[in-house]
């Protein structure tokens, strides 16, 4: 009598597999850092504008918040760096969480620094 | 069990039963799974139980930072991802749950403690805390 040789439980997924799981978070990932330099070009620009009206009439000119600004600029590269890293021994559907969980936490965090960066000009 | 139940009461049950006066003794734990300290293991479950509550209370933050916000963008697209990402702002302290306790499933607790630690330092709902 022959054995068959059965299938492992669990099949290492595929790397066109793994690809169509990241691209479409490398995409959202991707969307979050357009929005971050978009960001730091309008606020730049309109601090500069606010603050050239503001000499003019004698009020004290308003800081760039750099720091939030370059956070939120370094935030989804890290997290999808730090992403691919931890989910990349994991099956499909855990890299998947992990890759939602990581933009979950750039949208947060994104939202948080905004209100930090509103605070510190107070 | 025996096959007629007014037996049972007749008997003192089979050999192995630990209540039985000359049971073998039980096992010795296995020396090649470490177990944890007598004690410690309920108080990672009341541990775990404050995360789950601190993790519960950030969603609520968030879904009232969310409520509250009244930003909107220009343009359907960028609207649409913008409330989408408010979307995942709410689900965050979830999602991070789940996936720290993914990634520590084989690890020693004290990793988990700390990935869980680390949600909470980095999803504060600042929006929701700083009065505008």
């Amino acid at each position: 009598m022959t054995v068959e040789p059965t299938e492992p439980a669990v099949r290492a997924p595929h790397r066109w597999q793994r690809i169509a799981v990241v691209a479409p978070f490398a995409v959202l990932y991707g969307y979050d850092l357009f929005e971050a330099v978009s960001d730091t070009v309008g606020v730049t620009a309109q601090i500069a504008m606010f603050n050239a009206n503001a000499v003019s009439v004698g009020l004290a000119p308003v800081a760039v918040p750099w720091v939030a600004l370059v956070a939120s600029l370094l935030l989804p590269p890290v997290v999808f760096v730090l992403a691919f890293w931890l989910g990349r021994r994991l099956p499909l559907l855990g890299t998947a969480l992990v890759y939602l969980a990581g933009l979950a936490t750039v949208a947060a965090a994104t939202l948080s620094l905004g209100t930090l960066a509103g605070l510190l000009a107070g | 069990m025996t096959e007629d139940p007014d037996a049972d009461a007749l008997g003192w049950g089979e050999e192995i039963d630990p209540t039985h006066a000359e049971a073998p003794e039980p096992r010795p734990a296995d020396p090649s799974h470490p177990r944890l300290a007598p004690g410690s293991g309920s108080l990672l479950l009341i541990g775990y139980g404050v995360f789950a509550g601190v993790y519960l209370l950030y969603t609520i933050g968030w879904f009232a930072a969310v409520l509250r916000n009244t930003v909107t963008l220009s343009g359907l697209i960028p609207e649409i991802l913008y409330q989408f990402g408010e979307f995942l702002a709410i689900v965050a302290p979830a999602l991070w749950l789940g996936a720290a306790l993914l990634l520590t499933r084989a690890r020693r607790p004290i990793v988990r403690v700390l990935w869980l630690l680390a949600g909470i330092l980095v999803l504060v709902p600042w929006p929701m805390l700083v009065a505008k």
